[in-house]
């Protein structure tokens, strides 16, 4: 009996996805970019996109209601050194997330660290901490603005009890900032309890102890053990309490002057300049200059926390 | 240095268990002594109570002349190496060994030279740059023993120190410790619960168990005078056979296991058992002492027959395993026998060495 030899035949396509799937696995880079290029393609799109877009407008005297929006190269950017408010915005909106972070990190970690000490009640600690995080900030800011109303407001009315005479929080410039800041504090500290207790208890006890043993009273064990080990922790909230005060505006929007017919002190930040030269002016291109500014101011004080909290070799 | 007096303390985790029960120990000054027990039998607590990380419930700890009941861990003048060494990985070796004595503000030449010295002991001289993280598990406790060293303390504790080692290193640092005790004689309270590292290491071990003190002597005096059927059980590797007896009187004092076999009790023993005539009792027999017949007989030395269930040759001896009555048994023989698993094998049983244990109390008559 002779063999029958049968010319090849085309393969079916299930067999040869097959294969094509296997090769794409071995090959490790090809299959690395296929997997992930959906989710890129989405970041590129919501992410990358909008910040080009703003960067190329911020080169433009670019109009909503104007056909003609040409290029003025850097003319946005040296406005800025002329501009005000943008300069009282910018010293307003430092000063806001300097006290805010501070405020907000240390009463964080004072909390934790006394969480620590009743394990068991701390998840209910937590939760409680944590309400404030899940409100939605318009309705919180609304809240507020009637506590510190200067009339009909909760904290005029319990510091009476102190003798404290009526005081104008969201009227008088210098308290608006320390009004505002009371109320990101109240609105963040729980987030960084949770991840300060989350840190916390990835301390292993017996370096403690150990410590203990060595000598150490609470407060070397705090500078000397728990912080360092906590670095990595700390520059985190560090970096996200930074960012998120740095681009603070709905509650400056609802509290201050901003917000409609509201009688309060016109606080202006970044967010609310880019806001109002944006949708208010229509003043595109320089509020897309302003953007800019904010990005590289934020990103190069993240740099800089980065360098101070990285570890030592 | 100074020894460590424990007076009946009591350990009684959230009013309800009972870990240490009215304990009472006393360690003289430079001594070496290991606490040895199962795990749960308190004796971690125990150390963490004299180290003040554990609330001591009833009782009272003495460390030298001084009442320590009340007195915080750090002004107790104790070092403690832990089992998983607790090093800040955050410091090099040398921050972690000067970190004590920068906190009880020695000058930082005296903290140099200090360092230096307990580096060259425990010859880690090379590794002072080296974060913790850089360091095998070995150079880690060596490191965590510095610690200790370079304060002087007046009393070394150790939580089962070696257990994260491997079987080699953990003998070789064992060899270490016991140097380091010579080297430096200070009172020691030391926790393991491998009975090996107690009796090697040991001026005095203490026996615990379900929180309390079994038996304290010297490893040598447990060994060959358990007071207990837990510590004859519990010293020596492999463990103390144990099967039970009836001890009757035929005209001269017997024992005779559960499937028929007699033992004659050995002259130097009738006195001492004769009272127990008739009560349940266990005897216990090391493999030591159940070996390969020889051709001369002694008195005491009876024979056994059983069959051969596995055979573990180690080297320098072979252990034997058998089954009689049910009850395992364990026998020593010399490694140049020839024996094979299901053979019926002779042993000859020394019953001068022999242990009995009264059922009722479960001590060693």
């Amino acid at each position: 009996m002779s063999d029958v030899i049968l010319p090849p035949q085309p393969s079916s396509l299930p067999a040869r996805l097959a294969r094509g799937w296997a090769r794409m696995k071995r090959n490790h880079i090809g299959f690395v970019i296929c997997a992930l290029g959906p989710v890129l393609a989405l970041f590129v799109v919501i992410r990358i996109y909008p910040i080009a877009e703003t960067i190329r407008l911020s080169f433009y005297d670019y109009h909503i209601t104007r056909r003609s929006n040409p290029f003025v190269g850097l003319g946005n950017y040296a406005y800025l050194f002329e501009d005000g408010p943008f300069h009282e915005a910018l010293v307003n909106t430092i000063l806001f997330s300097m006290l805010a972070v501070v405020a907000t990190l240390l009463l964080a970690l004072a909390c934790a660290i006394l969480l620590r000490s009743i394990e068991k009640a701390a998840p209910i600690y937590e939760l409680l901490f944590y309400i404030p995080v899940v409100t939605p900030w318009v309705p919180a800011s609304v809240i507020w603005k009637w506590i510190f109303d200067p009339t009909f407001g909760a904290l005029n009315y319990a510091l009476s009890f102190f003798g404290v005479a009526r005081l104008g929080w969201l009227q008088d410039p210098t308290l608006i900032l320390f009004a505002l800041v009371a109320v990101s504090v109240w609105k963040m500290v729980g987030y960084f309890v949770v991840i300060f207790g989350v840190g916390l208890r990835a301390i292993p006890e017996e370096l403690l102890e150990a410590a203990d043993l060595d000598g150490a009273t609470a407060w070397r064990k705090l500078t000397r053990i728990v912080l360092p080990l906590m670095r990595p922790i700390i520059l985190f909230s560090v970096v996200t309490c930074t960012i998120i005060n740095f681009n603070v505006f709905a509650p400056v929007y609802v509290l201050t002057a901003s917000s409609q017919g509201a009688p309060a002190y016109d606080f202006k930040v970044l967010v609310g300049e880019i806001y109002s030269n944006g949708f208010v002016y229509y003043h595109m291109g320089y509020a897309g200059a302003q953007c800019v500014v904010l990005l590289l101011f934020v990103m190069s004080l993240l740099i800089v926390q980065f360098l101070a909290f990285r570890e030592k070799k | 240095m100074a020894g460590v007096s424990i007076r009946k303390v009591v350990k009684v985790y959230e009013g309800k268990f009972q870990a240490v029960k009215a304990i009472d120990l006393e360690v003289a000054e430079d001594e070496f002594v290991v606490l040895v027990g199962p795990s749960g039998c308190g004796k971690s607590t125990t150390l963490r109570m004299v180290a003040g990380l554990e609330e001591i419930s009833a009782g009272e700890i003495w460390i030298g002349d001084k009442l320590v009941n009340d007195v915080l861990p750090r002004e107790r003048d104790i070092a403690m190496v832990f089992q998983n060494y607790a090093l800040y990985p955050h410091m090099s070796v040398y921050d972690n060994m000067a970190f004590g004595l920068q906190q009880r503000k020695y000058p930082r030449e005296e903290i140099q030279k200090r360092v230096q010295h307990a580096a060259g002991i425990l010859d880690i001289t090379a590794l002072l740059d080296r974060k913790p993280k850089a360091l095998s598990g070995g150079q880690r406790q060596r490191v965590a023993m510095g610690r200790a060293i370079v304060r002087n303390p007046k009393v070394f504790l150790f939580d089962e120190p070696l257990s994260n080692l491997d079987a080699k290193l953990r003998v070789q640092m064992r060899t270490e410790i016991k140097k380091l005790h010579q080297t430096i004689a200070t009172t020691t309270l030391y926790v393991t619960h491998d009975q090996v590292e107690a009796m090697t290491l040991a001026d005095r071990v203490v026996v615990m168990n379900a929180g309390r003190i079994e038996q304290v002597g010297a490893p040598q005096e447990l060994y060959h005078h358990p007071a207990t059927r837990f510590v004859a059980g519990f010293i020596g590797s492999p463990a103390m056979n144990f099967l039970p007896v009836d001890l009757y009187d035929d005209g001269g004092l017997k024992l005779r296991l559960a499937d028929g076999i007699v033992l004659p009790v050995p002259a130097a023993r009738v006195d001492r058992y004769g009272p127990y005539k008739g009560k349940a009792m266990t005897l216990g027999l090391r493999p030591e002492n159940l070996t390969e017949i020889h051709d001369v007989e002694r008195p005491g030395v009876t024979r056994i027959e059983a069959p051969i269930d596995v055979v573990e040759p180690m080297g320098s001896e072979i252990l034997l395993h058998f089954f009689i009555d049910g009850k395992p048994l364990c026998a020593r023989i010399a490694p140049d026998c020839v024996v094979t698993h299901g053979e019926r094998f002779a042993l000859a049983a020394d019953l001068n060495q022999m242990h009995l244990i009264d059922d009722e109390s479960g001590r060693v008559v």
